[in-house]
């Protein structure tokens, strides 16, 4: 499963790469977080290492609130809340539990996720507010935060009940949880990637008008 | 499995299920509630260009009626009297007043002018004329009262087989035809028009073309060449306007033949 994983990743990273003229801002933060993500599995896969782990979810929180800044401008400070409240719950574990860094518990992961799935409410939240301008499935934000629901909102108890059964037979049983939903998060990512250049195509008023015309010749 | 083991299963899995469920329910919400809106706008946009066709329709009912009134009045009622003048006039004995008749002669000539000129006018504001006649026809006609009228030099091509059009094309692309010539005489301060048409059984192009004043991107668009941009697209057609300052103005009307 690690390999499909990694495979996914690299697949995600070479269509950015392929698409990468078509990348908006927010997209290139979210090709930086897929780099980092790739950087970090093959560290912990060669030496597990919970600092990196620590590490890697902390940064995560970090670029994703850029991500949210970027395309809920609207309600950035609800944005930048969230950011505040997962910068001093990091403090606040660092300093109140002794060696937190150097334990696997993931509680920080388990509140980071609440926090990016109450960004995803808000995204939906102006995604509905917004006019159509084209079909939801060009939209590559709109695959991202499906993703992103999916994944932090369903392993928000996995990350939070981990310390329970950590060294135990039932982790082994319980990672699929995380395996299964990170591999969908990726998969949702790669259909992000792949609707850049039509979502690019669709945004030209001159190709819009060509495509509706067409649209109205089949109807 | 301890029983403790399994509680904890059995939390793990089911909380996440539930929120997978809750998840996926959002997702789908939110998927058929975009699809429904775009659904909706597409209705909207569609009835706005509706009214618009609709709207553009009855304008253009609206002035032809007016023109055929018009027409039909200049027909019946000047026409008429300038027909019972004529008749006067030729009644005159000349021989009881020598000293007149160059006078008699000239009116003559002058209602013999205004009759022409007045059944030319009557002509190209009659609607069920320019339906029936041919295009080339009444594009003739109108030059040729430019040219009295206005002493403008015009001329006039037509090159290619026969493009066999509706009425009701005819009668759009005669009107567009006749507000080009308007604006040419109102605007270009030209001394010279040109229209060539092309055609063929499956297109036909018309191109007017002015040694006027011109003008460049900084005009804004009117509300004739918007009515021109409006009236060619409800026949299906395309107008290109390109102009330059100080080089004229030239213009091409494209319709091309319904499959």
């Amino acid at each position: 499963m690690w390999y499909l994983y990694i495979s996914l990743i690299l697949l995600v990273i070479v269509l950015a790469a392929v698409r990468r003229k078509y990348l908006p801002r927010e997209l290139s933060i979210i090709f930086i977080v897929v780099i980092i993500a790739l950087v970090c599995e093959v560290i912990r896969y060669i030496q597990p290492n919970p600092y990196i782990t620590h590490a890697y979810c902390f940064t995560e929180l970090l670029l994703l609130g850029l991500y949210y800044i970027e395309i809920a401008r609207e309600q950035r400070k609800l944005v930048i809340a969230g950011l505040g409240l997962g910068v001093a719950v990091e403090l606040f574990l660092i300093l109140t539990r002794q060696g937190f860094l150097a334990q696997a518990s993931n509680i920080d992961n388990a509140i980071f996720n609440v926090i990016i799935v109450f960004w995803v409410i808000i995204y939906y939240f102006n995604l509905i507010k917004k006019p159509i301008t084209h079909s939801i499935t060009y939209d590559y934000n709109f695959w991202i935060n499906c993703g992103h629901l999916l994944f932090y909102s369903c392993t928000i108890i996995y990350f939070g009940a981990r310390s329970y059964f950590e060294d135990n037979e039932l982790y082994k049983k319980l990672s699929y949880i995380n395996k299964t939903f990170n591999l969908s998060l990726y998969v949702f990512y790669l259909i992000a990637f792949w609707v850049t250049k039509k979502h690019a195509l669709l945004s030209n008023p001159a190709y819009r008008e060509q495509d509706n015309k067409s649209l109205q010749k089949n109807a | 499995m301890h029983s403790t083991d399994q509680d904890i299963l059995i939390t793990v899995l089911g909380g996440t299920f539930i929120l997978l469920f809750f998840a996926l329910t959002i997702i789908f919400l939110i998927m058929v509630y975009r699809r429904k809106q775009r659904e909706y706008a597409e209705h909207q946009a569609l009835m706005e260009a509706n009214f618009r066709k609709e709207l553009l329709q009855a304008q253009l009912e609206m002035q032809e009626q007016t023109f055929q009134t018009l027409s039909q009045e200049l027909h019946d009622n000047i026409g008429q009297v300038l027909s019972l003048a004529k008749l006067n006039v030729s009644l005159i004995d000349s021989r009881q007043a020598p000293q007149y008749t160059s006078y008699i002669e000239q009116t003559r000539i002058l209602l013999n002018n205004a009759i022409n000129d007045l059944r030319d006018i009557s002509k190209t504001l009659n609607t069920n004329y320019i339906k029936e006649k041919d295009l080339a026809e009444s594009i003739q006609r109108e030059l040729t009262m430019l040219e009295h009228v206005r002493k403008f030099e015009t001329s006039f091509s037509n090159e290619g087989t026969a493009f066999d059009m509706p009425p009701d094309m005819r009668l759009i692309l005669f009107r567009i035809i006749q507000e080009c010539c308007n604006n040419v005489v109102k605007h270009a301060h030209a001394s010279h028009l040109a229209i060539a048409m092309r055609s063929s059984p499956e297109s036909l192009a018309i191109e007017i073309r002015d040694n006027g004043k011109g003008f460049g991107t900084e005009i804004e668009k009117g509300v004739g060449m918007y009515n021109m941009e409006n009236r060619m697209k409800m026949i299906k057609g395309t107008i290109e306007i390109s102009s330059e300052k100080g080089k004229g103005t030239y213009i091409r009307l494209f319709v091309r033949k319904e499959p």
